[in-house]
């Protein structure tokens, strides 16, 4: 990964730079998602089916139209129907907000990318038909908007990503607790975040998250100045999430911060591998075409991973 | 190299002010963003700047900078081996204390204050030489001696001989004693003769102009200073042979007062006034004794505020004049010159025609050779040539072979040409109005031998350039020889104003040698002033009046005078001197300007690298953006 990163072209680069300056994210998107045809993943639908199957409240968001009217007039609670056969493949996309995500080198932040890409998935999932659903994160989760697959769904996720970035810190624990209360179907979760987190932290959620039998992809975010270390003068580092100040001559901690950040990323990976998740790093540099068409290839190597880890 | 100022080389400390600011430089003044330091360790921040040669080199050039301006400001100097420096066992130093007159009381003992403070004051390794002067040098410990005593019996010798040093009553001459000193220091060793007087204006110092100093000879004036408010009035006799006996009160100039009272002995007390700077003459009382004290009071110095006087009895003087029977003879020399002699305010006159036992102050002749034993004796002689037996009674007298003289072949008249007026029986008419000596004409003069003319000094020249007057030493006596004479026959000299005049200065000169005056400074007869018996009766022995002056003299007249003192000193310090030869040679060197100028440089190439480093770390440094 670092080498392709490395490999980048300045034409490519400059590319990327043109299409973060382009304001309107959903336009961001489509310039992306028109250049792919292939799908991310085979087609979810299993069509409908009328057998009632029971029960749920109303949460905000849910589609009036399978509101049960007669409950609500009796009972004066508002019930959704819920249809054995209904429920599709849900994906759901998990963005991290955290400070950490305002840093960038390029002329635009990791959030920028992340956003993009983030609205560019939920393009290609929308167009696909599926329902997406869209989680905001930092700490605690901010902003939840449950996978739909209707009109001005896309647009509301579109919005919502649109949200600054000002959480002192990302914490997956409640967030993934968030997703398993809420949805009780297997789908894609998306997790875009820099992961710039200990390891432990991230550990005990993914568990959770990938026993629920959900298809899990850890897209991380990274600037190429946090992958390679290439500053070069002392300077006063300041931590964008805490505010810590640390004065530091890069060339003399640059090695150790590349063993560290190295081992960090091995961590993730072995954590992955053990868990069954795709982890996928995206360099900021590199234009969000590549980085999905990299995806891509990774996730049809691990497609038979996957679906032996759906069929336990 | 040496400083002038070296407490200014504090300020180098100055360099640790670029060293600590290039040492904060480390901390990183620029901050940047950055997502998470979890992978950053603590590191010691260095910057690749402060490493840089860069770097190093300003600061070296501020550092140098620095050095460059403190050293300009302590006023730096290349000590040059100095020929006068000689080693210290080899310095003199020569202690020379004024004990005239007006150094009697408090001021002596303040000048021996000094003298022992600068003894105190004297590295061991030094000699000192000890003297006094007042109107001469006395050494008390001479040079010599000081040299071969051991070094460590210096101080407590010098010490010993400024105890026993008593005042003097003779004026104070400077300039003989400190050419004395110059005279008796020795070449070997260098002499730093310390110079401790009230320094008056009237010390004399006129002989000093021309004389050359010896190199390794310095003087170190410490003046003795009088008290604030001084005044000082002296009181001096004026002397006089006739009359009433009269004084002179002056008032120094400084003084602060101008009343003063005297007293004339036998009499009251009078007040008087006498402005600072000024004299005033006053006379004595009428019905006085014959001799008595004339006291002043009123100031602040009792040295010269007596002095005496006394009745002088008029000196007797001896005259010989050969052959007095022709002193009715109009036509003879002795019938003007028993004229030309008879009165005198100054002397009683006695003119005997035969040689007594009594030697005479003055004998004119013509023709006597019996005069040598006179001459011997301290008579004064006037020779008139006449004739043949003048040249031969002459030749006799000079003690030369018989030669006959010429009768000078003259058209007409000669006169008298050049002239000595400087001689002392011409000096009456040395002033130009009296100078003119051309309305006395001769007739006939003889010319004498070379052989005779070169044994004494020709005073006088006839307008044909032949000797006139011819002076000659004999023994204590004095010879003149006039090659005419005042007969009318041979001049009209006789006649002439200038005839009497002449006739008493050689009677004047010969009576001096012959009798003791009346009145004496003090020095030459006796020690103290006061009224002494003499040979003739009495004399007064008087205080000489420049003492009264205490005004001090501008230090700096002192090296006008050509006295080798680079730098006169007011104080005891005894470094002052070597002080003021740094200062010259710092002055001369001015080695500060260059100083200044590389320390310009070094701005400049400082401010040119500072800008070269400045542009270089801007254009280097990576584009982070934060957003």
């Amino acid at each position: 990964m670092i080498a392709s990163q490395q490999s980048s072209n300045s034409n490519v680069s400059a590319d990327l730079k043109a299409l973060m300056k382009i304001d309107n994210l959903e336009l961001r998107a489509r310039s992306i998602v028109e250049g792919h045809s292939t799908g991310l993943h085979r087609s979810p639908r299993h069509g409908f089916s009328a057998e009632f199957a029971e029960y749920r409240s109303y949460v905000p968001g849910d589609d009036i139209r399978y509101l049960d009217w007669k409950v609500l007039a009796r009972r004066d609670k508002c019930l959704i129907k819920k249809f054995r056969e209904e429920t599709n493949l849900q994906s759901q996309i998990l963005l991290d907000l955290s400070r950490s995500m305002n840093y960038g080198s390029q002329g635009y932040s990791k959030l920028e990318y992340a956003r993009t890409l983030a609205a560019t998935l939920s393009m290609f999932l929308y167009q696909q038909g599926e329902e997406v659903g869209l989680l905001l994160y930092d700490q605690d989760p901010i902003d939840y908007l449950p996978p739909r697959h209707r009109s001005g769904h896309l647009h509301s996720i579109l919005s919502a990503l649109s949200r600054p970035a000002d959480g002192h810190g990302a914490a997956l624990n409640s967030t993934i607790d968030t997703i398993l209360s809420r949805s009780r179907m297997r789908g894609l979760v998306f997790v875009i975040s820099d992961y710039l987190t200990p390891l432990e932290d991230l550990k005990a959620p993914l568990t959770n998250l990938a026993a629920s039998g959900h298809d899990i992809t850890l897209l991380q975010v990274l600037d190429p100045t946090e992958i390679h270390f290439t500053f070069d003068e002392s300077m006063n580092f300041e931590d964008l999430e805490s505010g810590i100040i640390l004065p530091t001559d890069p060339n003399s901690v640059r090695t150790s911060y590349l063993n560290n950040f190295n081992k960090h990323q091995e961590g993730i990976k072995s954590l992955c591998d053990e868990l069954g998740i795709l982890h996928h790093l995206l360099s900021t540099d590199e234009p969000l075409e590549n980085s999905i068409h990299q995806y891509l290839s990774d996730r049809s190597a691990l497609g038979q991973r996957i679906e032996r880890t759906r069929s336990h | 190299m040496s400083f002038l100022a070296p407490l200014v080389l504090a300020a180098l400390a100055a360099i640790g002010l670029p060293i600590l600011l290039h040492l904060k430089k480390k901390q990183p003044k620029d901050s940047v963003q950055f997502s998470s330091l979890m992978f950053l360790e603590e590191s010691e921040p260095t910057t690749k700047t402060s490493k840089s040669l860069q770097d190093i080199l300003l600061l070296l050039l501020r550092i140098f900078t620095i050095i460059l301006l403190v050293f300009a400001f302590s006023r730096p100097f290349i000590a040059k081996e100095n020929p006068d420096q000689i080693k210290d066992d080899l310095v003199l130093n020569h202690i020379l204390i004024d004990i005239s007159a007006s150094m009697r009381g408090p001021s002596l003992e303040k000048a021996k204050e000094i003298a022992q403070e600068i003894i105190k004051d004297t590295p061991s390794t030094h000699r000192i030489a000890v003297s006094t002067y007042a109107s001469s040098l006395t050494p008390l410990i001479h040079a010599e001696s000081a040299k071969r005593s051991p070094l460590t019996d210096q101080k407590q010798n010098a010490l010993k001989a400024i105890e026993n040093i008593e005042p003097a009553w003779e004026p104070s001459h400077l300039d003989k004693a400190l050419l004395s000193a110059a005279l008796n220091s020795s070449n070997d060793h260098h002499v730093k003769l310390h110079l401790i007087s009230d320094l008056q204006k009237s010390s004399s110092l006129k002989n000093l102009a021309d004389e050359a100093w010896p190199s390794h000879f310095t003087v170190v004036a410490h003046p003795v200073t009088h008290k604030e408010g001084w005044t000082n009035a002296g009181v001096h006799l004026i002397p006089s042979l006739t009359g009433k006996p009269k004084v002179r009160v002056m008032n120094a100039s400084g003084s602060e007062k101008s009343e003063f009272e005297l007293q004339w002995e036998g009499h009251d007390t009078m007040s008087i006034h006498v402005t600072p700077g000024e004299s005033a003459i006053f006379e004595a009382p009428e019905n006085i004794i014959e001799q008595g004290k004339v006291t002043l009071s009123g100031d602040d110095f009792g040295y010269d505020n007596t002095t005496t006087w006394i009745t002088p009895k008029l000196p007797k003087t001896l005259v010989q004049i050969p052959l007095k029977e022709e002193s009715n003879d109009p036509t003879k020399q002795a019938y003007y010159t028993t004229r030309a002699l008879q009165v005198s305010q100054d002397y009683e006159v006695t003119i005997v025609d035969k040689i007594t036992d009594e030697s005479p102050s003055l004998i004119v002749t013509s023709h006597d050779a019996n005069i040598r034993k006179s001459l011997d004796a301290g008579s004064i002689v006037l020779f008139t040539v006449k004739d043949n037996q003048s040249a031969n009674a002459l030749s006799t007298i000079l003690n030369v072979p018989e030669e006959k003289i010429i009768e000078a072949p003259l058209e007409d008249h000669a006169l008298l040409g050049e002239i000595d007026l400087k001689t002392s029986i011409f000096e009456t008419f040395s002033e130009a109005r009296y100078a003119d000596f051309s309305a006395i004409k001769f007739w006939k003069y003889r010319i004498l031998p070379d052989s005779w003319v070169s044994k004494g000094r020709v005073i006088a020249r006839f307008d044909s350039g032949d000797p006139a007057w011819i002076e000659i030493q004999i023994g204590k006596g004095t010879l003149y020889i006039f090659t005419s004479t005042w007969r009318p026959i041979d001049s009209q000299f006789a006649r002439s104003t200038k005839f009497p005049p002449i006739l008493h200065a050689l009677l004047a000169k010969g009576s001096k040698q012959n009798n003791t005056p009346a009145f004496s400074l003090v020095g030459a007869h006796r020690d103290a002033p006061g009224i002494y018996d003499s040979d003739n009766g009495k004399i007064a022995i008087l205080l000489d009046p420049s003492e009264t002056k205490l005004t001090p003299m501008n230090l700096s007249e002192l090296s006008d005078n050509g006295i080798p003192t680079k730098e006169v000193m007011q104080s005891k310090s005894t470094s002052s001197l070597k002080m003021s030869s740094s200062e010259e040679l710092e002055h001369s060197q001015n080695l500060w300007w260059w100083f200044i100028l590389a320390a310009t440089l070094f701005v400049i190439i400082e401010t040119l690298v500072a800008a070269l480093s400045h542009r270089k770390k801007y254009s280097k440094t990576p584009s982070t953006v934060t957003t």
